[in-house]
């Protein structure tokens, strides 16, 4: 919204600089958005008069003049602009003047002559379009005055943010009306009398409010024999300063009154209106109307409507009817002041997609009491400016009366609530600075009665929030609570995702955060069946599914990174994933971890090796062992969205709870990831906190000496080599760990063999190994490797 | 003899002194002191002695054997030292060419500020919950004191995923659920991800939140200021704060809190559009229908409640002035937050 300052000074007495006023509005609730200084970049612009006329020597098309500035000698300019002549007034900037887009007007010579300054258009001052020609101004202008002065540039513009609670502030007096309450000054309301002639405006007009529900009061005034021209300059300023073009003075007087009191009105031509009738309706069932803008619209949802005899004339508070709007011809005038409910213009202005400042205000909701200060105050300017009569009386109807509201106010339950005492006094003060009528003090109970134009305020607590406000809350000094204060706990979920994300951050994971949706063809890109969750109203086509797995961002990171040239990729998520369900959706938190490229190099003598499936491998058993899953079991998966022969999936006994490996070749070309091989982890938390230890179960050290023997095992290549590890670790007691560090294939073995070497290390916590239990240790594992995996001894 | 065991001491020492390397230390004590060593020689002429000659002879060998061993030993010394000092001087290297790298993982930033976020919280004595993101328009909106068919609807622009669930606009709905729950006294916070159909320069659709509430009896409006103004300062060190009146459908009164401008210090500068502060979070004391809708009795309890943009926070903490960065990953901005 925005507020003229000189506008708002018709309203109120303002003696505070810019800086206070600003900081005042932001102190009471009305926040200042930002202050536009009208003609700030117009220093050292002033009217002059060409004294002097004649031709550069060196060019054509240039005049060389002198230029009267109403100081010292004619300044010496050229110029260039075609459209001038001697004697012209014209727009001058001088020396030091710095126009918009910090064009800094210097002595410059120019073909070899000298020009101290510069003639302007209306491009070069900012404030209009033409840049054909310079400004040639009216014979009349004063030589020497600084231009922003003489055009009325000279205004200050508060862009506020006004709340929803508060559509009052959606004008001028409104704005008045605050300073007021919080300077202690008066508002100073428009005076003005009205001069009727005899004539009735009930033998023009009738008006029948149909709708009782939807409209609750309807006021017109009848004015004959205007004359539509052009504003006067006064009016077309007060419009312009706050961003609205003049349009003819009718319409101008009516959005004039409409941001000086926040109650819009409309002006129907009267001649338009057939059979002197103002029905309000609903729209009958395929009724149109072509709107102001010019837009026909289809009328089906029983829009509310202002109607004559035949047709709709208007959709009511929202926009008028082309049909019959004031023109150049219009003489008479219906002028229209009404109150429609809130609700029904939301309604009805979303289902038509149509919104207007009227609009705006009757959804906020307005002043229904003052419908006939506005009209008349508006019809009385229209005859000044307009000239005209005003026909005697206002023709309306009054469905239903605005009631005025009784609350009341305890003093001791207020000071309770704030934590400060504030005095009796001082918040009757302040209720009555804000127009509140004080009906009643009895002991600390205050019974008061707000304004018609307060409309937010129907509760005690709103007068708290008006007590607070005025009071000011730098007022109010800060009060610790009392309370013993234990520190808070996380839910469940929190503690565990704040763990995962420690964890993979220590294994030397980034992680990374995606947005939740993802575009509807996403999962089929990883070739996943799962039913998605489509959001009604995307914002666009990619961000259009609520997303059922991590993979698609990590993946899409991991391509982008690529494309920004950056290879070393390991990145995770932690995040919800949504699937369809009874209740709301399944919102499952899932754990992805993925890998590509390679690492940076890590000294400039070193060669780094490509990032592979034992890389995301290790990040899934490091992170599982940090989790407290120490035993799992793996098996190829049949996950599509991965290679097949280079991915597993996870298993606690039947339950799965996650999958890693290289994705499958279709996905990356799907993803568009092409320089390196993508490999990529998914868990499901629910299930790794099912199964984690969640405490670590301490062992002592033991001190007795181990055994350690190698061995070399020929196997049939397509052994799992990690499940007979997992044997030979349960074969024995006395088995602590059994590590591989070797895979072979080659020239040595058979083909068709692969050859692993593994390193067994034997020890027994209750004293030293004898010879017979290491032998016997060490048959039961070349039983293990021979009766179950076919393997032999490698000599 | 006498004279070969003295002559053989003189060779010696004179040999000792001129030997370079621990090398040809050790071959002359072999040469002189080992079981074929000159000294071992001239004592195998021992037997060829008179009885009387024969302890002064072993006297004086025994004396020239130990004086060597010493000699010996001293120079060993010295010959190490010089070898080691020699070793150290041969061994510079360049040592402004790259370390090795070892790398640890990094949190998101805004992970980051969350975390800390909550820890301050939790030592105030708030809990942590959480709650669903798709969300009943009940809990959304409508227990907020946000009704359909009013403006306060439009201060969100909400994606619907039917006409009754929404992605939610606010972590508040957390909140709603966790008053149906629980009963007063309490101070919780919920952060989390929230969904606005709204995506510009400085909008994203989707972005984080933190909010908190705390009722109980007598709750007032100066503990709201002295609460939020302490976590505040945790954050942003002792820093100005100032609290002014706006509007939100859930609290009354509400409040904007401004913390002094991170860059200008209150001067005024672009960042904070001149003003000297910037906006850190909404609050304001719980409205008399949020009470009653979660069952309630307003006239027994009071709060207040506050919601912060998680993105906003990190942004004034570092200084970064490109919201979108957050989602691009990329992962030279995300390295740069350790």
């Amino acid at each position: 919204m925005l507020i003229s300052l000189d506008w708002l000074k018709q309203y109120v007495d303002i003696k505070e600089n810019t800086k206070e006023l600003e900081n005042t509005l932001t102190m009471i609730g009305q926040e200042v958005e930002a202050i536009e200084v009208q003609g700030e970049d117009l220093d050292n612009v002033v009217v002059g008069q060409i004294v002097e006329y004649g031709r550069h020597p060196e060019a054509e098309k240039l005049s060389l003049l002198k230029v009267e500035v109403g100081e010292g000698e004619p300044l010496q300019i050229v110029c260039g602009a075609p459209n001038h002549k001697d004697g012209d007034k014209v727009v001058v900037a001088k020396l030091g003047a710095v126009l918009p887009g910090e064009f800094k007007i210097k002595k410059a010579k120019v073909r070899g002559i000298e020009s101290c300054g510069m003639l302007c258009s209306e491009v070069e001052l900012g404030i209009g379009e033409d840049g054909d020609g310079i400004i040639i101004l009216p014979e009349d202008a004063p030589v020497g005055e600084e231009y922003r002065k003489y055009i009325g540039l000279d205004d200050t513009i508060f862009e506020l943010e006004i709340t929803p609670n508060r559509p009052d502030c959606l004008s001028h007096i409104g704005i008045a009306r605050e300073v007021a309450a919080y300077y202690k000054r008066k508002v100073k309301y428009p005076k003005y009398e009205m001069d009727e002639v005899i004539e009735p405006a009930s033998s023009h007009i009738h008006i029948n409010i149909e709708d009782k529900e939807r409209c609750k009061r309807y006021c017109t005034r009848i004015l004959k024999g205007v004359k539509i021209q052009e504003s006067p300059e006064w009016l077309k300023k007060r419009l312009r300063s706050i961003g609205l073009r003049p349009i003819n003075n009718i319409v101008d007087i009516t959005n004039f009154v409409m941001f000086e009191y926040n109650h819009p009105m409309h002006a129907f031509d009267l001649d338009k209106i057939e059979g002197g009738k103002i029905i309000v309706r609903e729209a009958k069932a395929g009724e149109k109307i072509t709107t102001l803008d010019e837009e026909e619209r289809d009328l089906n949802n029983g829009e509310l409507v202002i109607a004559d005899e035949k047709k709709p004339v208007a959709i009511a508070g929202i926009m008028g009817g082309l049909d019959t709007k004031v023109d150049e011809g219009t003489t008479d005038i219906l002028l229209e002041v009404a109150y429609f409910t809130p609700e029904n213009i939301r309604k009805t202005s979303k289902s038509l997609g149509l919104s207007s400042d009227s609009s705006y205000r009757f959804e906020r909701g307005i002043d229904r009491e003052n419908s006939v200060e506005v009209i008349d105050r508006a019809a009385k300017l229209m005859k000044d400016i307009a000239g005209g009569e005003i026909l005697s009386g206002i023709v309306e109807k009054y469905v239903e009366k605005y009631e005025k509201i009784e609350l009341t106010l305890d003093i001791d339950k207020l000071n309770k609530f704030v934590g400060k005492e504030i005095s009796v006094e001082t918040v009757g003060e302040i209720l009555r600075n804000l127009g509140l009528e004080i009906k009643a003090l009895v002991g600390k109970i205050l019974t008061v009665c707000p304004p018609s134009y307060r409309s937010d305020l129907v509760r005690t607590a709103d007068l708290y929030e008006e007590v607070i406000r005025m009071y000011g809350f730098e007022n109010i000094e800060d009060v610790m609570p009392e309370a013993n204060i234990k520190a808070g706990v996380k839910d469940p979920e929190t503690e565990a995702v704040d763990k995962v994300k420690l964890v993979l951050k220590k294994l030397g994971l980034q992680e990374v955060i995606n947005y939740s949706f993802i575009p509807a063809d996403a999962v089929s890109k990883l070739k996943m069946n799962v039913e998605t969750m489509a959001i009604k109203n995307p914002i666009n086509e990619d961000l259009a599914v609520m997303r059922p797995t991590l993979m698609y961002g990590l993946l899409s990171n991991i391509r982008d990174n690529f494309n920004r040239n950056q290879f070393d990729l390991k990145l995770f998520e932690v995040s919800r994933t949504f699937t369809p369900s009874e209740e709301l959706a399944n919102e499952d938190v899932k754990v992805a971890v993925a890998v590509s490229g390679r690492a940076e190099k890590d000294l400039w003598n070193s060669k780094p090796e490509a990032y592979d499936f034992f890389d995301i491998k290790g990040y899934v058993e490091g992170f599982l062992e940090y989790m407290g899953i120490n035993r799992f079991q793996l098996s190829r998966t049949t996950d599509p969205t991965f290679h097949p022969g280079r991915s597993a999936e996870i298993r606690m006994g039947k339950d799965v709870i996650g999958s890693f490996g290289e994705i499958h070749p279709d996905v990356a070309e799907a993803m568009d990831i092409k320089k390196e091989r993508a490999y990529i982890a998914e868990l499901d938390l629910t299930k790794i906190l099912k199964y984690g230890k969640s405490k670590i179960k301490y062992e002592r050290i033991v001190k007795f000496p181990a055994v350690t023997r190698d061995l070399a095992i020929v196997l049939d290549e397509d052994v799992l080599v990690g499940d007979m590890l997992g044997d030979i670790k349960k074969s024995s007691k006395i088995i602590e760990s059994v590590e591989l560090f070797d895979v072979y294939q080659g020239d040595k073995v058979e083909s068709g063999k692969k050859s692993a070497a593994i390193s067994i290390v034997m020890r027994k916590s209750s004293g030293t190994l004898e010879e017979k239990e290491i032998t016997e240790g060490v048959e039961k594992i070349l039983q293990t490797i021979s009766k179950k995996y076919k393997g032999e001894i490698r000599q | 003899m006498r004279n070969r065991i003295e002559s053989l001491k003189l060779s010696a020492e004179e040999a000792i002194c001129k030997a370079a390397s621990l090398k040809e230390l050790d071959e002359l004590r072999v040469g002189i002191l080992g079981k074929k060593g000159e000294l071992t020689e001239i004592m195998k002429g021992m037997r060829e002695l008179s009885k009387e000659e024969r302890p002064v002879m072993g006297q004086l060998a025994n004396e020239v054997r130990d004086s060597i061993t010493e000699a010996l030993e001293k120079k060993m010394i010295e010959v190490k030292e010089k070898e080691k000092q020699e070793r150290i001087s041969s061994e510079n290297i360049d040592i402004t060419l790259p370390g090795r790298k070892s790398s640890s993982g990094r949190y998101h930033p805004i992970t980051e500020t969350m975390n800390m976020l909550k820890e301050i919280f939790i030592e105030m004595g708030f809990d942590v919950a959480e709650g669903p993101e798709i969300e009943k328009t009940e809990y959304n909106f409508d227990a907020l004191n946000i009704p359909e068919n009013h403006p306060s609807r439009d201060l969100q622009d909400t994606f619907y995923m039917s006409d009754d669930v929404v992605l939610r606009t606010h972590t508040s709905p957390v909140q709603v659920r966790y008053m149906k729950d629980k009963k007063p006294p309490f101070r919780m916070v919920c952060p989390g991800k929230v969904y606005r159909s709204d995506y510009d320069v400085s909008h994203t659709p989707m972005f984080h939140q933190m909010e908190g509430l705390m009722v109980g009896e007598n709750i007032s409006f100066a503990n709201l200021k002295a609460i939020l103004t302490e976590f505040v300062k945790k954050v942003f060190g002792d820093t100005e704060v100032r609290f002014r009146p706006h509007f939100f459908p859930f609290t009354e009164p509400s409040a904007e809190m401004d913390v002094q401008c991170v860059i200008c210090k209150g001067k005024g500068c672009r960042l904070c559009k001149d003003s000297g502060w910037l906006e850190i979070m909404g609050c304001g004391m719980v409205d008399p229908e949020v009470l009653k809708a979660v069952g309630y009795n307003h006239e027994e309890v009071s709060g207040f409640a506050f919601g912060m943009g998680i993105e906003r926070v990190t942004m004034l903490r570092h200084g970064i002035d490109d919201l979108r960065a957050f989602f691009e990953n990329d992962i030279r901005f995300l390295k740069q937050f350790k």
